[in-house]
């Protein structure tokens, strides 16, 4: 064995020694899982220069391939006094730890510890999903909160209830969620 | 004697990173290093550091040496700052594309 060859024997054990020890997640232990989760918000929004109480819930399936390949698909959904008012449909394929364009912002799929994480912005702010899998990975649970840019004022994206126009959130809790994992 | 130097380099470079890192996470749960596998001749190893934002993937050089370089998009446009705060640690913000957001 050369010197190098070594060396790289030694940087691959490394890295599955750190892995392994963080007892996280893997590319490999996600190849052919199937993630679906839904987050339902109590907003506060500014739509077409009018202010309301809504709804909104988002929607993600998430379908994992090898090597960390991807697809999702995403759909948020407007609510107001109880009635669907619209919804948004959104697909990305992709790798997961590769940023990519997604409608007038960007999205990034980032595996860290035991937590699947989106990260996701918006015309201004963005938005955090974070998956956390159970150990035997047959489960989950997700914490998807809305996130002020730093400088940006509110957060402001397409409207789910009015195609071509800009929803500002002025405020956002999320109310509930779910999340599942098949194979 | 050059892939000699190089592959000593890495395995310098390697076992600074180790002690850097392994006893950090023995002692101090949620410490902030996380390290994602490779995917032979997929996906390189990304190592993350959530503690800073920063994220590397390790790269191996024409020249046969190994390392952690910034995390780069895939359609040749300047490298990125992606980063994701620890979900159970106190850090409630994060950086992307040159934003940072924060709940």
């Amino acid at each position: 064995m050369t010197v190098r060859a070594a060396a790289g024997v030694v940087i691959a054990a490394g890295v599955a020694v750190l892995s392994g020890a963080a007892g996280a997640a893997t590319l490999e232990s996600l190849q052919g899982a199937v993630i679906e989760a839904t987050s339902l918000y109590n907003t506060h929004i500014r739509l077409d220069g009018r202010e309301f109480d809504a709804q909104t819930r988002w929607s993600v399936r998430l379908s994992v391939a090898a090597a960390g390949a991807f697809n999702a698909s995403f759909v948020r959904t407007g609510i107001y006094q109880g009635r669907e008012m619209g919804s948004l449909n959104r697909s990305l394929t992709g790798t997961i730890g590769t940023p990519q364009q997604a409608g007038k912002g960007h999205a990034v799929w980032v595996l860290a510890g035991d937590k699947l994480i989106l990260l996701r912005t918006f015309e201004a702010g963005g938005f955090k999903a974070e998956i956390t899998l159970s150990p035997d990975g047959k489960s989950c649970s997700m914490r998807a909160p809305l996130a002020r840019e730093v400088g940006a004022g509110n957060t402001r994206m397409q409207s789910a209830s009015r195609p071509g126009s800009q929803v500002e959130v002025l405020s956002a809790t999320q109310a509930s969620s779910t999340c599942k994992v098949s194979r | 004697m050059i892939g000699l130097r190089h592959a000593t380099g890495a395995t310098v470079a390697l076992a600074a990173l180790l002690v850097a890192l392994v006893p950090a996470r023995a002692q101090t749960p949620g410490a902030c290093f996380e390290v994602v596998a490779a995917q032979a001749g997929v996906q390189p190893a990304i190592l993350i550091d959530k503690c800073s934002g920063r994220t590397w993937q390790l790269i191996k050089s024409r020249r046969g040496a190994y390392r952690w370089t910034v995390l780069s998009r895939d359609n040749g446009a300047p490298p990125v700052s992606v980063s994701a705060a620890p979900a159970t640690g106190t850090s409630k913000c994060f950086s992307f594309e040159g934003r940072k957001f924060c709940e």
